[in-house]
Order: C-alpha cells, then structure tokens, then sequence
C-alpha cells in the first residue's frame, strides 16, 4: 500500500526535516503516527497526501512511484486518500453538508447518493440537526467532526488524520476513533498522527515514531505491556 | 444543498467585485463604436441606392428669369427624348430654399440671392448614359448648364465610411484586447486569493478543469451582467441621441438609423463579453494550474 525508501525532504535550502525515512504499511493496517512537535509529522502526511513531493528517496503509493505517475494521473490517485487536517481546513461559506459532500461530488456521485450518504454520515457523528449550518457557526469539535465525515465520506483506501481527536471531548475523541477502527475493518489503511500518547495506548495498533525528522521506532502496541480492560474500553466507546 | 455549488466564494472578492463594472464601461464603447459604425454603413448605403442611376443637371442663373425658363424647356426637351432617361423633373423653388436654408436661414435675403436651376433625373435600370455627349448637347442648347452623375462625390462618401468602418472595427478589438486583459489579470488575482481552497481541492483530488469551471462560471455571469449594463447604457445614449437628432433642424448630422440584423449585433454584446470572459477565465486557469507542481 505504501512504501518509503530512504525519502528525505527539505525545504528550499534548510536542513532536512525528513531524513531517510524507510518503512511500509500493508494494505489495511492502522498505525499511529507519534512524536513530539516539530518532529516532521505534518511533513510526513503531506508527503503521504501527495501536497509535497520528496526531495529524495523513494514513494510508493497503491502500488505506482509517486515520482513516476503522471499529472494527469494525480487526482484519480488523491482521490483514494482522506484527509483530516489539524486545522479542518473547512470551506467557511460551505454548509457542513456541502463540505462533506465535496469528495462525493469530485468523483461525480449522483445527488441523490450524496444527499443519502452525506445525511447519514453527519447524522452518525451527532451533527445531524446541522446540516445547513456554516462551519463560523460550529464549534472547534463540530468542525472537526465535519471535517472527519469529509475525509471518510468518500471511503478512501488510505485515511490519514493529523489530530484529529484535538478538540473533542474524551466521549467524542473515542465514537471518532471507532469511526476509524470500521473504516479499517472495511479495509481501509489508516494512518493518525497524534500527541495524545493515552488515546494511542487505548488501542493495540502500531505505533510510527518520529523523532527530529527519523523513525525511531515501528512497533505494535500488542508488543508492549497489555494493559487488561483498555481495549475493552475502547470497545465501549 | 441540491443545484451548483460554488467551492471557491469568488464573487466576493475585491479583485471581481468590480468586473462587471469593467466589462460594462467596455461594452458601452463597443456598443457606441458599433453603433456609429454601422449607422454610417447604413447611411452610406442608403446614399448610394438613392444616387445609383441618377443624375442632376444645373442651369447657372441668368441675368433675366424670362431667359431662365426658355433654357428649362430646352433641357427639359433633350432629357426626355433620350432613351436612357425614365424622368426629368426640375427641382422647384421651395425646395431648393429648403436645401440653402440651414445655412442661410429663412429670411428675404435668400428671394434675391440668384439660384441656379436643378433639374432631377432618373435613369432607366441598367441604362447608362454617355454623360459627355449628354452635357455637350445640353450645353449647345442652354449655355451654362451642367451635368453630375454624383459619381465623384459618392465615391468620396463610401471610402470615408469603409475609413470609418475600418477604424470601427480596430477600435472594438482594441476595446475586447483591453477587456480580455483586465480578466486576466482579475482572474490571476483571484487565483492567489484562493490559492488555500485550490490547494485543498487539489489534495482531495480535484481535477483542473474542475477548479476552472469554478471561475468560469463565476466570470460568466459577472461577463454577461456586465455586458447588459454596458449596453442598457449604451442603448439609452443612442436613444438620446437619437431625439436630440430629431429636435434639431440643421440637418447636418445623419440620423442614427440601424437594420434589425445590426440591432442583433448590439444584442449580441452581453452573450459575447459573457462568452469572451468564461474563455479568457478558463484559458487563464488551467495555464496556471498546469505550471504548479
């Protein structure tokens, strides 16, 4: 699904904020992606949303070199990915409905499919009685629910997520989060870059650490400590 | 939530705000250019159909109006014997004094003012006449008559309105040069002012052309709402012009007349500064989303 050889990435002349960076993710895993601020993690989603093309190294994404596929080829390839940004990144004169919508109707779905779908999904993450409501409105958790529908509306092979339980509420962060966990039992491969070290630990997936632009570490969280009754936890949620 | 739905906002930006207003002032000129241009065209034909196959024939003023009037006869006599010739009519005294008033006014100067004698001649369709030989007989029985075909004046006219017309036509590709570049320049603005929400349509996998149809759409309407503004406008000036033609008595100026196929050429206007704004727009679009990475 997604293979990393030795990619480094820089910007314009300043030091390398990605460095070396080698690994896979089969199709269908779910993994966290962790480190302290700064560490690259943004960076290293944009290299996995395709904003940002390597300055070296090696990209393979749903089998194709990145380098190698071309422009035209681009959108078909984007559309097989969500996004959910830190900061939502929403279209404010949008209405929620309409925002999540929008990876529906790039890929020319009929209105009466998205109207269905799009109800739905808004109406599973409690946002149902705000359909026409402008994202100025909402509040940070709203938006940042809405912006979660519109990155998983669309079923996307490979959903990738920078903080996407940031301004929620432990309730909220966990309904989320299982929203994923589905995603990936469908088979989508999911990719979460987060801070909260103690949602990561609720969940026995494994963990991508980067540290000062390198991965330290790729393990699973079945490797560590059990740790009894967290995952029965999470079930809850 | 059904219907078209505007991903970029881009009839709020300052940069298009004042786009319609900019394509208005646009068509106006172009409607106005036009409208003179084919007023001309019109006037300038209609001169040549009422001139074609005809002739004047001018009796200089004699000394007495008893020998004046034997002369009248005389040519009245040679026109309509020849062939060529459907009628010969002389042009009587009260037009003639309507012809000379809007220079010199309708007082008794003009009763003592010595006036030649016109006589108006139609020609049959397709009879030619050897204007030579006619103005020589003419002149062996009234000294002082002469003949005009009109040909030197009416050659003059339509070569000054091809002139005009000409300088018409330059000036409206001037005026859509101007247009066209004001949209570019608009259109790249509104580019950086939304380079955010393209970048992110991007990354959900957009396509260009469907960001360009984002704009297209937007400068088409503005394009179009302009165009009817510009023209509106224009249509009021010529109707004002047109009455300020008719409330005067100088007969100078030519009346603004149009064909209804040049009034559909006006009404043209609006669909293709709508049309000419969609392309440029477009074209502008995917030339600079094709540059970025």
């Amino acid at each position: 699904m997604v293979r990393f050889e030795n990619v480094g990435l820089r910007y314009g002349l300043g030091p390398e904020v990605l460095r070396d960076l080698t690994f896979e993710l089969e199709s269908g895993a779910f993994h966290f992606l962790v480190g302290p601020s700064g560490a690259g993690k943004s960076s290293l989603l944009q290299l996995l949303y395709l904003a940002r093309r390597p300055t070296r190294g090696l990209i393979t994404l749903f089998d194709r070199a990145v380098l190698k596929v071309p422009r035209r080829e681009l959108p078909a390839l984007r559309q097989r990915i969500g996004v959910v940004f830190q900061d939502f990144r929403l279209f404010d004169h949008l209405s929620a409905f309409d925002n999540v919508a929008l990876p529906l109707r790039l890929k020319g779905a009929k209105e009466t499919e998205i109207r269905k779908h799009v109800s739905e999904l808004l109406t599973w993450v409690e946002l149902g009685d705000h359909l026409d409501a402008l994202p100025p409105t909402l509040s940070g958790g709203q938006k940042q629910r809405v912006a979660i529908a519109r990155a998983v509306i669309a079923r996307p092979r490979l959903l990738l997520a920078d903080e996407p339980t940031g301004n929620v509420d432990d309730r909220i962060a966990m309904r989320l989060l299982h929203l994923f966990v589905e995603l990936h039992k469908m088979g989508t491969t999911v990719v979460i870059a987060t801070h909260n070290l103690e949602l990561v630990s609720r969940f026995r997936y494994p963990e991508l650490r980067l540290e000062n632009g390198e991965i330290k570490q790729v393990r699973a969280s079945a490797q560590r400590d059990a740790r009894p009754g967290i995952e029965a936890a999470a079930g809850r949620g | 939530m059904a219907g078209h739905i505007r991903v970029l906002p881009l009839d709020r930006d300052d940069s298009r705000r004042y786009l319609p207003w900019i394509v208005a002032v646009m068509v106006y000129l172009a409607a106005m250019t036009l409208a003179g241009a084919m007023a001309t065209a019109s006037m300038a034909s209609r001169w040549q159909t009422g001139l074609t196959g005809a002739l004047t024939v001018q009796l200089q003023p004699a000394a007495e109006t008893q020998a004046n009037d034997g002369r009248m006869e005389a040519v009245l006599s040679i026109l309509r014997a020849d062939a060529a010739v459907a009628s010969a009519e002389p042009v009587d005294e009260e037009k003639m004094l309507g012809f000379i008033q809007p220079w010199l006014g309708r007082d008794g100067l003009t009763l003592d003012l010595p006036l030649p004698r016109l006589v108006d001649v139609r020609l049959h369709d397709r009879a030619s006449v050897d204007l030579v030989d006619l103005a020589a007989r003419l002149e062996a029985a009234a000294p002082g008559t002469s003949v005009d075909d009109h040909a030197r004046w009416l050659t003059g006219i339509l070569k000054l309105a091809r002139v005009i017309r000409f300088i018409a036509f330059g000036t409206v590709a001037l005026i859509a040069a101007a247009a066209i570049t004001v949209l570019v320049f608009a259109t790249r603005a509104a580019l950086a002012v939304h380079k955010d929400g393209i970048a992110l349509l991007h990354i959900m996998g957009a396509r260009n052309r469907f960001i360009a149809r984002e704009f297209q759409v937007a400068a088409l309407a503005q394009g179009f709402r302009g165009g009817l503004i510009g023209l509106l406008t224009a249509l009021a000036t010529l109707v004002a012009l047109g009455g300020a033609g008719l409330n005067t008595d100088i007969g100078i100026l030519p009346q603004v007349t149009l064909t209804t196929l040049q009034w559909l050429v006006l009404a043209a206007l609006p669909p293709a500064a709508g049309a000419v704004a969609l392309i440029t727009a477009r074209l502008t679009v995917l030339s600079v989303l094709a540059r970025l990475a």
